[in-house]
């Protein structure tokens, strides 16, 4: 593709496997350029609300994982409802095992007060907080998030990094919703290669609070590759795209 | 060479599109290889008589011969019939999802008669955006896999190009001996690797669904796919440059 980015390395920040056996993933990450990758987890595969041995089970493959491959990073997967006691414990299992965040998917809605545990924990472990949203016109699943529902999250936590998956499916509309909040971010995952919400974001938010995510779940769900042309086919600029692609993920995970 | 079978020009109320003239997105499609493209106006879907948009459509393009103009065809506005005989358009979409009639009625048979005898290439949107992503007061519901198949199985003789449906989708539709899928939706890790495994790739054709999708994005699930490159040439064009004759 003809962007004129040169020929910098990429850094995916919302990927999922089902499995550990993952080198096809990064066999094809690499033939793309696309050198680090953020583990988010398997987090749905005991539905939208997996019990504590289960959410274990998830992060211990992340942690197999980004111990195996220093190419990875991890973030540990909550289920905020199985109390602050589990959760809290979950969290600190993780930070030791060097996660460096926390994702939260659809088990509870962000306005819920258990959410609050979770960003309290973040707070104090130094953690990121990967929180799936989108608005869906065809009804939530389970307790799903829309990008309103962060608005107090946001607002109580200032400090927590939070960075909201699925810029697609947010939409024109959560772009607002959290544009008052510095340190919200957004990945650039979700629905189709739809043109127009990236650059739309780089003018409401600002190149650095966005961040390249394909949001694959390998071995099943989205393709590296049209992923990745969301971003370089985008109508913003050269060093816009470096961010995104890279610088913005570096700076927030404290990389080089 | 590249033939892209599935692009729009025009207003759309909920587009938001970078390209801001027909010119921009030309130099786009271009600058991705597409060397011919396939364009209908999406207000044509909406308008209560397609025909009025089209020939704007028609206007539009005219200093772009790289473009192909594709009638809209709404089986409820019975002058589709003049517009099928009209030598303006070498292929018809319907768009089924907008019509305020179902796929079973006779006018809809009526219609696919027209184009069985004029042996006309009919593409089939089967939606316009993710329905996830739709404006929550303006739902609108893509048409039962059924009904296509059994519309395909009535009239074997049309080729018939369905464009924007899911993967799963794609593999019931393209059993059918004269339905096409186009990859403008499609997507899975390795999108064509997986999907030759389901269907032969002479069933797939090049579709972008450019301005709502990024072209580049259709094109990278082919020119990124680690498959012989006389197989991507299929899927870029020999599979539908054929029937860009008809006619």
């Amino acid at each position: 593709m003809k962007d004129r980015i040169g020929k910098i390395s990429f850094y995916d920040f919302h990927v999922h496997t089902r499995t550990t056996e993952i080198f096809p993933l990064l066999e094809e990450a690499a033939g793309l350029r696309i050198s680090r990758m953020n583990i988010l987890g398997d987090v749905l595969r005991f539905g939208y609300y997996p019990e504590k041995e289960q959410v274990k089970q998830i992060n211990d493959e992340t942690g197999y994982l980004i111990k195996r491959y220093r190419c990875l990073t991890g973030f540990a997967f909550i289920n905020p409802g199985l109390g602050e006691k589990l959760v809290i414990a979950e969290i600190e299992r993780c930070a030791g095992l060097g996660f460096r965040g926390i994702k939260l998917e659809v088990s509870v809605n962000a306005r819920d007060r258990r959410v609050r545990v979770v960003m309290e924990t973040a707070r104090r472990l130094n953690m990121i907080v990967v929180h799936h949203s989108w608005y869906k016109a065809t009804g939530k699943s389970g307790g799903e998030s829309e990008p309103a529902d962060l608005v107090p999250l946001a607002e109580a936590f200032p400090e927590v990094p939070l960075v909201v998956a699925h810029l697609r499916g947010c939409g024109f509309r959560g772009i607002q919703d959290l544009k008052p909040y510095p340190q919200v971010y957004f990945d650039t995952s979700g629905s189709q290669p739809v043109a127009g919400i990236l650059e739309y974001a780089v003018e409401q938010l600002g190149p650095e609070r966005i961040l390249f995510g394909s949001d694959v779940y390998f071995p099943g769900g989205r393709d590296f590759s049209v992923q990745l042309a969301c971003v370089r086919a985008a109508r913003i600029g050269k060093s816009e795209k470096k961010l995104i692609l890279s610088g913005n993920a570096l700076r927030l995970l404290g990389e080089k | 060479m590249i033939v892209d079978l599935n692009v729009h020009w025009g207003h759309w109320p909920r587009g938001f599109w970078p390209w801001k003239t027909l010119g921009g997105l030309v130099k786009a499609l271009k600058g991705c290889g597409i060397t011919r493209a396939l364009i209908s106006s999406p207000e044509s879907i909406l308008y209560p008589d397609p025909v009025e948009t089209d020939r704007i459509l028609l206007t539009r393009i005219k200093p772009f011969p790289f473009l192909t103009p594709v009638a809209t065809l709404n089986p409820a506005v019975l002058n589709f019939q003049k517009q099928i005989a009209g030598k303006d358009f070498v292929a018809f979409r319907l768009v089924p999802a907008f019509w305020d009639c179902s796929l079973k009625e006779k006018t809809v048979r009526k219609l696919l008669t027209l184009i069985q005898e004029r042996k006309r290439l009919l593409l089939i949107q089967m939606r316009l955006e993710d329905e996830r992503s739709q404006f929550y007061p303006l739902q609108v519901p893509a048409p039962k896999i059924t009904d296509l198949l059994a519309l395909a199985k009535n009239f074997p003789s049309v080729k018939m190009v369905v464009l924007n449906v899911y993967f799963d989708e794609a593999v019931q539709l393209a059993r059918q001996p004269n339905v096409w899928v186009d990859l403008s939706f499609l997507e899975r890790f390795q999108t064509l690797k997986s999907l030759l495994t389901v269907l032969p790739v002479e069933k797939v054709v090049f579709g972008s669904h450019a301005p709502f999708l990024y072209p580049e994005a259709a094109l990278a699930k082919v020119m990124c796919a680690r498959i012989p490159e006389r197989v991507k040439g299929a899927i870029l064009f020999r599979n539908s440059q054929r029937w860009l004759s008809i006619g």
